[in-house]
């Protein structure tokens, strides 16, 4: 056996592009994500029956069914609704979407967590609902919540390696196009790994860097 | 999409439930050792643990499941794929179950602990008798929810080639050129799988809610 | 001012208000006491629409309650309501707090808005903690900060749900002191309150309520010495008991 890891530092240009789609499907992802969760639990909110079971359908059909393949049936299914999407464009749907309905769930644990004479002292001040739950329920929300949310965003991050099954752009379908071309593949796949690795405890770190800068307040 | 697809589809979840199955039972045993390394008082055990779940919990299933595929023919291990993708669930769901067992260990009260300690048990029986079977209970819901995770994590085998449930998909929407009905039905499959195990999760998490209050 | 008219309330099968009728004219100050679960809140929160009743008339301020968004807006923006827990938004700072609604809602710029903050914390005396957050405040301070921020709205009329029952006893009184001054300055209030010294000391009426209803209603002199109904002499024998 002999290993030859020349044909991965060889490449490490490719490597460096693909770590950036990397980092930017996941943040579009997550950024998509957080929409669909803060839309979906004010949908949940206003208790509504009918948009309530399906928001409630979304979440449990997303959870219970595998990321490769929602993926799939985005990629096949778009076409046929008339829309021709890049797989990248794709990829950030399909991560946002799979990522919305934990969000969801999250985000809704971190709403119920507010005593609910936050929002009677924001009504009585004259706000509206949505004002009352933008300005006053969401931060202490978000802020109850970020520790989940940041193990969301590491996961989110591992997910996007299984874009690769669409040929979107990131780390690896860049080392997928090494090893076709090198025979490589353990080399490739090792040094991947340790990629991967280095991203998820920088991001780890970063995010709870972010996280004390901003919700400075103290608690009590 | 005729009965013949049909039946090679269930050939597909068959082998989705077998490598669920051994990555599970697998990872039941390893993650008990991983658990017990990680809370051990010795740094010699502790690390190791520490190290084996950050691996794990810090990179793609779809990465471990390539280096495991491809690294055991390197290293002289020529086993067939469902073997290597079985292993690699293995050690997947041992560092997954060993942190949640270790969150669970921990989640018992220290009081047990002192109890046990103060009858003069030794520290084998203290966690054999009195920590593991608590923390066992306390574990359940994450533990299902786990179990989730990887019955939909064995479709990544898909990817390295090997036919599972997804793959068996990808080959009949080639054949047949439909793909939304194909990946429709084995999505349909997979939440028939995934669904009453998640409600049991969540039964097990609400009965324990509510045993706390109580 | 305030006029309740033949109000019921019910939570499900459960009434919390029974046939309820209360005139409050402007400036007065109205102490409303009784037993946990008699009514109390429930009542006050009707008025400004945190809970809808389902007989009866409420008018606020010329305005007549319904569901209607624009009058509970209109309700809302003349009275200003404080509660036991304080509710303080512990993300904003003391001065965020107390601009926040008037530039929402009353459309205050900021600087008009902070301008009038500053002087209503000033008022309660608290006006060197305005970039402080409230979980750096104690209890009193807190509770002072809410009303403050009530004030900040210019509402003709304050309701108090029981502002002091959750302070440590030496921060009571920094609370009932600012209120007494605000009594004193002309303000409509009706206050949940058990502290009969506050009573005695501002109140134009105290009513003492129980099961839902309104049961007897007095001037505090006569309220005190010479409670009429055997269920307000039970209720003062144990208040004054636990003093
Ligand atoms: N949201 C609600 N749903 C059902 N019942 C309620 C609700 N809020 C209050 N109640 C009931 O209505 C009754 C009156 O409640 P309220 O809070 O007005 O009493 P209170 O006089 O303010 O008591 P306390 O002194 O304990 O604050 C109580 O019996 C209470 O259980
Ligand atoms: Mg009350």
């Amino acid at each position: 056996m002999t290993l030859d890891f020349s044909v991965v530092t060889n490449a490490w240009q490719a490597l460096a592009w693909g770590v950036v789609g990397t980092m930017l499907l996941a943040v579009f992802g997550m950024a998509l994500a957080m929409v669909i969760g803060v839309g979906g639990v004010a949908v949940l909110r206003a208790q509504r029956r009918i948009p309530t079971l399906l928001v409630t359908a979304f979440v449990e059909v997303i959870r219970n069914t595998p990321f490769l393949v929602q993926i799939y049936f985005i990629f096949f299914a778009l076409p046929f609704a008339g829309i021709r999407l890049n797989p990248t464009i794709t990829a950030i749907l399909a991560l946002g979407l799979n990522g919305g309905a934990y969000a969801i769930e999250i985000i809704r644990g971190g709403v119920e967590s507010i005593p609910k004479g936050q929002t009677e002292a924001g009504l009585a001040l004259g706000l509206h609902r949505g004002e009352v739950f933008r300005m006053i329920v969401l931060k202490p929300a978000l802020k109850a919540i970020y520790p989940s949310l940041s193990s969301q965003f590491i996961l989110l991050t591992l997910t996007t390696a299984i874009c690769t099954s669409i040929s979107a752009y990131e780390l690896t379908s860049v080392g997928q196009r090494i090893e076709a071309e090198t025979f490589r593949s353990f080399e490739v796949y090792f040094t991947l790994t340790g990629i991967y690795l280095v991203i998820s405890l920088l991001t780890m770190w970063a995010l709870a860097a972010i996280g004390r800068r901003a919700f400075a307040y103290p608690d009590r | 999409m005729g009965t013949l697809e049909f039946t090679y589809l269930l050939e597909g979840l068959r082998w989705t439930l077998v490598l669920t199955a051994v990555g599970f039972a697998g990872g039941i045993a390893f993650g008990l050792l991983v658990a017990l390394m990680r809370v051990s008082k010795s740094p010699w055990l502790r690390i190791p643990a520490i190290g084996w779940i950050g691996l794990f919990q810090g990179t793609p299933l779809l990465m471990q499941l390539f280096v495991v595929y491809f690294g055991l023919p390197l290293f002289g291990f020529d086993v067939p794929a469902w073997a290597a993708v079985a292993f690699a669930l293995t050690a997947h769901a041992s560092a997954y179950l060993g942190e949640i067992w270790r969150g669970a260990i921990q989640a018992v009260p220290r009081g047990q602990t002192e109890a046990a300690e103060a009858l003069g048990l030794p520290s084998r029986s203290r966690m054999v008798d009195i920590l593991l079977p608590q923390a066992f209970k306390l574990s359940l819901p994450a533990t299902v929810g786990f179990l989730v995770q990887l019955l939909k994590g064995t479709s990544l085998a898909a990817i390295v080639g090997f036919i599972e449930l997804t793959r068996a998909g990808v080959i009949v929407a080639n054949q047949i050129y439909q793909p939304l009905v194909v990946f429709g039905i084995v999505g349909v499959m997979y939440f028939l799988m995934c669904w009453p195990l998640s409600l049991y999760g969540r039964h097990l998490e609400r009965r324990m809610a509510a045993g706390i209050s109580k | 001012m305030i006029e309740m008219r033949n109000v019921d309330k019910w939570y499900g099968s459960f009434q919390a208000l029974k046939d309820v009728s209360l005139t409050v004219l402007p400036g007065e100050k109205i102490v409303l006491c009784g037993p946990s679960g008699s009514g109390k809140s429930t009542l006050i929160r009707c008025i400004n629409h945190l809970e809808t009743i389902q007989k009866g008339e409420i008018v606020v301020a010329g305005h007549r309650l319904s569901d209607s968004q624009k009058v509970v807006d209109a309700v809302r923006r003349e009275v200003g309501m404080v509660f036991q827990q304080f509710n303080l938004f512990p993300h904003k700072t003391v001065l965020e707090n107390c601009i926040l609604a008037p530039m929402r809602v009353r459309k205050l710029s900021r600087a008009d808005a902070e301008a009038t903050a500053r002087r209503y914390l000033e008022r309660v005396r608290i006006g060197n903690q305005a970039e402080k957050y409230p979980a750096q405040l104690s209890g009193g301070q807190q509770q002072r900060v809410a009303i403050a921020r009530a004030l900040c709205m210019e509402p003709k009329a304050m309701l108090f749900d029981e502002p002091t029952s959750a302070l440590d006893p030496e921060m009571v009184k920094e609370v009932l002191d600012t209120m007494v001054s605000l009594a004193r300055d002309g303000m409509t209030m009706i206050c949940v309150t058990h502290e009969m010294g506050f009573a005695r000391q501002v109140a134009d009426r105290v009513i003492f309520m129980s099961d839902g209803e309104i049961i007897e209603e007095n001037d505090p002199e006569r309220f005190f010495s010479n409670p009429t109904h055997a269920r307000t002499r039970a209720f003062l024998g144990e208040i004054l008991a636990h003093r």
